[in-house]
């Protein structure tokens, strides 16, 4: 069974609109859609995950790219790309205006004073996983450490040259960020195999 | 002291001065949006990290406080994070041509690369699979814990202020990496808890 590209670009733009908290949160919704549809088979969809990871670009665009490609080539990778894409147009830009009318009131200051602390929080999380596929050899169990259940990880302990590297060579050269990811993934090669 | 203003006026700090408006077009917004989409792998948050590299270190397009206001939105607002990075930046610049513009940039390496890899290039992704690319991958994710090493510390630097905001982070940092929470629950709870936190300020000042 597969989808034509106008049924992808609805199926997409619904996960467009519902799927809160970035690319990561399109799995449940593909799993649960397309996968138990009977349109993606389980195997395609874990082949799928582990490229979306490791090429470069946004994760969601990467997964919505592959699964409009195998449901319908070309046209069904851009319905699906675009289905996901057309929500974040209007809610942006809404979201944009929103704020400036309404800048003084409580609830966008409120907004603010709760999300700015919230999405540094997020970053960090996002720091923690990231170091949990390069620098450790796995994710740090940190649920577990917080229950006092206290299991290790391996650590690779050449990546840590490699981070302070390339954090000394953002903050005080003026080379290029891509650059500086160009000698990481030179250094990785070599280093980190 | 002076009746009018410079436009532009001088940052503190010896920092150079904002470049003018003129510079910010819409084949900048596209290239530098494709050029941050094609080097960054891992998505959304080091896509933000790669962004405040090129438009607040580099361009001196946005200050510290745009960015972190830019980052509140988007990882509020559903999509994807790095689209409504791009969409959000192109809109605030340009309005809807920037935005298309950015957005397009963002999407063309995914749909480029992704295409190649599901059109059957089944030696790709045994290529993708070797151990140089594997090892290249953690190599890149290393200089990606910098990037975003350096915009969390910065973003922690100017806001956080007070102990809501050490618990609101804390939380929020735990809730995902210890609790594996859904990300929405945690927002609509910080926002809910900075609208309490606003009000009640507002009721012991009146």
């Amino acid at each position: 069974m597969t989808l034509t590209p106008l049924a992808l670009y609805c199926h997409f733009l619904v996960y467009g609109l519902l799927c809160f908290g970035g690319g990561y949160m399109l799995v449940p919704f593909i799993t649960a859609d397309l996968v138990r549809g009977g349109f993606l088979s389980e195997a395609s969809f874990a082949n799928l995950s582990s490229i979306a990871q490791i090429t470069p670009g946004p994760i969601g665009l990467n997964t919505a790219t592959y699964v409009g490609f195998i449901q319908s080539g070309f046209w069904g990778s851009l319905a699906a790309t675009l289905g996901l894409v057309t929500p974040a147009f209007l809610m942006v830009a809404a979201a944009f205006k929103l704020l400036k009318k309404y800048e003084d009131t409580p609830f966008v200051k409120g907004f603010l004073a709760g999300m700015k602390p919230a999405s540094l929080g997020f970053t960090c999380a996002a720091l923690l996983i990231f170091a949990g596929m390069s620098l450790f050899t796995a994710q740090l169990p940190l649920g577990a450490w917080l229950r006092g259940e206290f299991t290790g990880v391996g650590v690779r302990f050449l990546a840590i040259p490699l981070i302070l590297l390339a954090g000394v060579l953002l903050r005080k050269t003026k080379i290029p960020f891509p650059l500086v990811l160009i000698i990481c993934a030179v250094c990785g090669a070599f280093l980190l195999r | 002291m002076a009746e009018t203003p410079p436009p532009a006026p001088a940052a503190s700090g010896g920092e150079p001065p904002l470049p003018p408006d003129g510079s910010r077009t819409d084949s900048i917004l596209f290239l530098s949006f494709l050029k941050i989409a094609a080097v960054t792998v891992g998505g959304g948050y080091a896509i933000l990290a790669a962004a405040r590299e090129e438009f607040t270190v580099r361009r001196r397009w946005l200050t510290e406080d745009e960015f972190t206001e830019m980052v509140t939105v988007v990882v509020t607002v559903p999509g994807l994070i790095a689209v409504n990075a791009a969409i959000y930046l192109g809109w605030k610049l340009r309005r809807l041509p920037g935005a298309l513009a950015a957005a397009f940039g963002a999407l063309l390496p995914s749909v480029t690369v992704i295409m190649l890899i599901a059109a059957g290039l089944s030696s790709l992704t045994d290529f993708l699979n070797s151990p140089w690319v594997q090892g290249a991958f953690k190599g890149i994710l290393c200089g990606i814990i910098a990037m975003i090493g350096l915009t969390a510390f910065k973003m922690g630097k100017n806001n956080l202020k007070t102990v809501f905001d050490w618990v609101v982070a804390l939380l929020c940092l735990a809730g995902i990496a210890a609790w594996h929470w859904n990300p929405a629950l945690l927002v609509a709870a910080a926002i809910a808890a900075g609208v309490v936190k606003v009000l009640v300020r507002r009721r012991k000042l009146s």
